[in-house]
């Protein structure tokens, strides 16, 4: 054995370097058996041992990472050979003698799961310390009570637990647990050894994504299913058929890692057999195995099982049997039911065997909360020739990654069209130029699909695709409408997809309303067409479409009780109706409409179906009326509702902390509640609702700063000024936060000029500083101020003419103004602004009161007699229908008319009415 | 330990390299998706511990192949060999700078890592890693691949950079000693001490 020339500065311990000396030895072709080099050197024969175990290891880690390149790969067969074996199998029990017992290496044996065929056992493997899953057949011999097995299918079994082992084994995926080993125990049974999987299978968490717990939802169900693709790809190319996937087999761990288990059932492919057979070929006579997988729990319910192989077609059973199971899954996922087992029902495997063979399983519906696109890929998956499936599993998990990666679905859609539409949803952060090139083609595009749709009405509703068509548009423009909402300057725009998606709506509601089979997709065309007016502002016309809707979804529901998602839709449509109320002034109205779908949607949220978008709109109800409540002036029960929603809305932003749009509603809540306690409540109480309120925005903003958290961002810095700081004459903060809502305001009013609320935020955050400076002894910051906020406040009444509040606001600011003026002497001025305010086509007498009131004060100011005529004839006009002041002739500014007979006539003909 | 250039071109591999000096795009993809698993693996390996800690290794994989594609024009076919060492030569000149520009960030920041652990991120190691790693010790991975990276940091960089040269990039002894300006025997030695101390680390950090 030659000594290293070592010119090495670095210095190793001694058992290293004796190491060293051996591995130069061994690479060199003149290394001693390891043992006795050992022997020589006694005094690190230990260490030796240990660190020729390490350099094994790491010696296997570099091959295997250079035999990584491998495109499938697969551990060689003999070390320092790069040859890739195809799956084979041998029928031969392992040799026993040269195993060690298999007591002597694991212990602590505990049973984790039972089988038809056998146990599944958790280890303890003392040698590598760790723990480790067993698999044991059950004995030969010795028959379990629900044992009907004969010599034969004992035999077969074994075969196939055999299989199992070695199939397992050389599938090597990180989708596929590893096998270990094969051998048999003390008691003669056959047992392999395998990972230890930590987690929970497919089954509990499709449980979990219903109920929208432990943070699964679907679209990580979705990235599951797409890893088990992956996985199944991976045999299918290696020849290997699972033929058993179902939720129990797919175990999910803690990071999303995922494993397609129990391959007891796979089969492998002969070399020569095609991958998809043909179909039309002869139907073989039913293999035994069909009814083995009927037997016990070897694979539970045929729920998952293509109809070729529930008829028992073996032959025809290849890898699009893999494709159908998943698709099976996805089934489940998207109806929260199994194929053809109806939710809360018990159904016997033959009777679910029965169905499927007979027939396809309910059609899943496109609904507002089922993509068209994933209903598509699962009919795809699901269909019931073999052949009119996806070719391979691979190009199901592409359209499954499609669809996560917001891509064009294959099953659904392909062309210029579709890229277009799904290019424009990936790319949120267009500009404003690119997104209304983009927006106008596609617009006419999407016509296109509809007129197309309509010329080939029979063929296309036949088939469903309809329906399809019908949900992809609707839900094209309603996204569409949301992303351009938050492009600047593009309302437009915006205004005109909405008048084309009205078109859309109501070319449907004008050709199909009366085809009974589309009752569900008509009372959402109404809807739509509701959101559509209440968003270009048309309240009376939203209100009118909002409640043909309400008609026919509660008619609808009559027929068919359990619709759901109808019985969801009228609560929103009732919802719809209270918030359009609320604007129109009418509150009481809107408490009875909102009472009645809280009460609606707190009955369906009890239902373990509820998911989390559902129990969103819950909480929004209960907002809208603790808003309506808070209109009404009935602050009791507004907290009470609130803090309900509050609660409600807390759960779920527990459990999504980075939904921006969740922590806006909650902002909206927070802030709501401060308008609901009474003025005199424990102020310290109030300032901290509203320092979660504003923190609670911030991050909404930090996370997605769109038009809409920045609009409640300022909301709530306004309210804070409002409620707290000014009364309390916090003037330094006061003055902080008006100047964050009126920035934040004017920065969305710039950008989306056609937003009436924008402009109703910027105006009030002027109108609060005017209060301000007007306090801090500035009138004339006050005026330059005010003047601002009023002619901000008109652009928002002329764009939202209906909106209660933007008028209620103007009327108050008009007065303000005026009340300024005269203060600051401007009397022609402020006797035109009593002028404007009289002139107001709304607020009933109010607006003619105010302006009576200043032009009686400016009478005062310059002893102008035509003033005190035109503030008497418009004292007698505002009287003339009821006003809400209260002791309106007490009013100090009257002051100067007290004495007037034409003042004193009014008065008692006032007071003879009121008596009335 | 075997001679890595001892090993049979693969025809195939040869014939996609001579179609990717030809430009051909197809020819390119399919390279790059064949070396990607060790591409991704090697990084990894390499990143070390203070770049490991502050960048996901696929990014930087991404980067070497954007690399590659851009400069395709200079590769000049020299087979899988030449391939190879081209790609990981990029990688590591890669790692290097972002090795120089974590060391020239203000704060050292390896001192403000703790411990490595792999809970995070352990999954995505685990799909790089997919072909990494034997079944027998594939089952405890996670504790495996902390402990092959952190034994690997452990050395010293001529360790380091013996150990990639042979084992991964395919150098002979020969060609390796030429590159260090020593002699053959004295690589062989530093090899054979380079896996003794690999070793030895494994088994401090098993």
């Amino acid at each position: 054995m030659v000594e290293p020339e070592n010119h090495d500065s670095h210095r190793l311990s001694p058992a290293a370097e004796a190491f060293a000396r051996y591995l130069l030895a061994y690479d060199q072709g003149e290394a001693p058996p390891f043992a006795d080099y050992c022997a020589a050197h006694p005094e690190h024969a230990d260490a030796l041992h240990r660190l020729h175990q390490r350099w094994a290891e790491a010696n296997t880690a570099m091959q295997d990472f250079e035999n990584a390149e491998a495109v499938a790969p697969v551990a060689p067969v003999e070390l320092g050979v790069e040859q890739e074996p195809p799956i084979s199998l041998r029928h031969a029990l392992p040799p026993t003698a040269d195993m060690r017992s298999p007591t002597a290496r694991y212990g602590e044996h505990q049973v984790i799961a039972r089988g038809g065929m056998g146990e599944i056992q958790r280890v303890w493997d003392a040698d590598l310390r760790r723990a480790i899953a067993m698999k044991v057949l059950r004995e030969a011999n010795a028959p379990s009570h629900t044992d009907h097995r004969t010599p034969h299918s004992a035999a077969r079994q074994q075969r196939r637990f055999l299989d199992e082992a070695q199939i397992t084994a050389q599938l090597q995926h990180p989708g596929i647990v590893p096998v270990h080993e094969l051998g048999l125990d003390a008691d003669g049974r056959l047992y392999f050894t395998m990972n230890l999987v930590r987690g929970q299978n497919l089954r509990d968490v499709l449980r979990l994504a219903r109920a929208g717990e432990d943070g699964w939802t679907r679209a990580r169900v979705l990235e599951v299913l797409r890893r088990v693709c992956e996985a199944v790809a991976y045999a299918h190319d290696r020849g290997v058929i699972h033929r058993d996937l179902k939720p129990l087999n797919i175990m999910v761990g803690r990071f999303g890692e995922t494993y397609v288990m129990d391959w007891g059932l796979a089969r492998v492919l002969r070399r020569d057999e095609p991958a998809a057979p043909a179909t039309g070929a002869e139907p073989a006579p039913p293999d035994p195995l069909a009814a083995q997988t009927l037997d016990g729990d070897v694979v539970g319910t045929p729920a998952y099982m293509p109809p070729e192989q529930a008829r028992g077609e073996l032959d025809r059973v290849g890898p699009p049997a893999d494709v159908y199971a998943i698709g099976a899954m996805l089934y489940e996922l998207l109806s929260g039911e199994m194929p053809y087992v109806p939710s809360g029902t018990r159904t016997s495997s033959h009777a679910v065997l029965e169905r499927l063979i007979a027939g396809p399983p309910e059609p899943l519906k496109a609904a507002v909360d089922v993509p068209a696109e994933l209903v598509a890929i699962c009919e795809r998956a699901m269909a019931r020739d073999p052949q009119a499936r996806y070719a391979t599993v691979g190009k199901l998990g592409e359209d499954l990654a499609a669809f996560l990666e917001m891509r064009v679905v294959r099953a659904y859609e392909s062309g210029t069209w579709a890229e277009l539409r799904k290019w424009l949803r990936r790319n949120k952060a267009l500009s404003a130029t690119a997104a209304l090139a983009v927006l106008a083609l596609v617009v006419g595009l999407l016509m296109s699909l509809v007129q197309k749709n309509r010329a080939d009405e029979q063929s296309v509703r036949a088939d469903g695709s309809f329906k399809l068509a019908f949900a992809a548009v609707d839900r094209m423009l309603s996204r569409m409408g949301s992303r351009l909402a938050g492009v600047p300057r593009a309302q437009e725009v915006q205004r005109d997809l909405l008048e084309d998606a009205l078109e859309f709506h109501t070319q449907f509601l004008a050709t199909r309303s009366d085809d009974p089979s589309l009752r569900y997709e008509t009372a959402l065309a109404q809807l739509r067409v509701g959101r559509i007016h209440a968003k270009l502002g048309s309240v009376d016309r939203a209100l009118s479409h909002y409640e043909t809707a309400c008609q026919q979804l509660t008619a609808l529901l009559i027929d068919q009780p359990q619709h759901r998602d109808a019985e969801w839709e009228l609560a929103d449509a009732e919802h719809s109706i209270a918030l359009q109320l609320i604007l129109r002034g009418e509150h009481q109205r809107a408490i009875e409409v909102g009472r009645r779908a809280l009460v609606r949607a707190d009955a369906l949220a009890r239902e373990p179906g509820a998911n989390r978008k559902q129990r969103g709109t819950q909480a929004l109800i209960g907002a809208t009326l603790g808003g309506a409540l808070i209109g009404a002036g009935n602050h009791a029960e507004a907290v009470l509702v609130v803090q309900r929603a509050i609660e409600q809305r807390r759960a779920l932003c527990r459990e999504a902390p980075e939904d921006a749009a969740g922590l806006r509603e909650l902002g909206v809540l927070l802030n709501m509640m401060t308008s609901s306690l009474p003025r005199e409540h424990d102020q310290d109480q109030v300032e901290a609702i509203l320092v979660e309120a504003s923190a609670v925005l911030e991050r909404a903003v930090t996370l997605d700063a769109t038009p809409e958290n920045l609009k409640v961002a300022a909301q709530i810095a306004n309210n804070y000024a409002v409620r707290l700081l000014l009364p309390a004459q916090r003037h330094a903060e006061a003055e902080l936060q008006l100047g964050k809502t009126r920035d934040f305001g004017r920065k969305l009013v710039e950008d989306f000029p056609s937003v009436p609320a924008y402009h109703g935020l910027l105006s009030g955050a002027l109108s609060n500083l005017a209060e301000l400076r007007r306090n801090t002894g500035d009138p004339e910051a006050a005026l330059t101020l005010l003047e601002e906020a009023v002619a901000i406040e008109r652009e928002a009444v002329r764009r939202a003419p209906d909106v209660q509040g933007f008028q209620r606001y103007l009327i108050n600011q008009l007065r303000k103004l005026g009340e300024l003026l005269v203060e600051l002497g401007r009397i022609d001025r402020a006797a035109a602004c009593a002028e404007e305010l009289a002139a107001l086509p709304f607020g009933d007498g109010l607006p003619r009161y105010f302006a009576a009131a200043i032009l009686a004060t400016c009478a005062v100011a310059d002893s102008d007699t035509d003033h005190t005529a035109r503030a008497l004839e418009l004292l007698a006009k505002s009287i003339e229908q009821p006003l809400a002041q209260r002791g309106p002739f007490e009013n100090p500014a009257f002051q100067g008319l007290r004495a007037h007979p034409e003042f004193l006539r009014l008065e008692a003909a006032y007071a003879a009415q009121a008596a009335k | 330990m075997p001679e890595a250039d001892a090993k049979e071109p693969d025809p195939a591999i040869e014939s996609l390299l001579e179609r990717v000096a030809q430009r051909d795009a197809a020819a390119i993809d399919e390279v790059l998706q064949h070396y990607l698993p060790g591409l991704r693996g090697f990084v990894r390996l390499r990143a070390g511990r203070v770049v490991r800690e502050h960048e996901a290794s696929t990014d930087l994989v991404q980067s070497v192949c954007r690399e590659v594609l851009e400069n395709l024009q200079r590769f000049q076919h020299g087979g899988a060999v030449g391939f190879k060492r081209w790609l990981y030569s990029t990688a590591l000149r890669k790692i290097a700078d972002r090795q120089a520009y974590y060391q020239a960030l203000k704060r050292d920041v390896r001192r403000e890592v703790a411990a490595p652990t792999l809970e995070g991120s352990a999954h995505d190691v685990l799909q790089s890693y997919g072909t990494f790693c034997t079944p027998s010790r594939h089952a405890s991975a996670r504790e495996e691949l902390a402990r092959v990276e952190l034994a690997f940091d452990d050395l010293p960089e001529h360790y380091r950079a013996a150990i990639v040269n042979v084992r991964m990039l395919g150098m002979s002894h020969r060609e390796l000693a030429a590159q260090m300006g020593k002699s053959e025997g004295t690589v062989r030695t530093i090899l054979s001490r380079a896996m003794a101390q690999l070793a030895e680390n494994l088994d401090r950090h098993g």
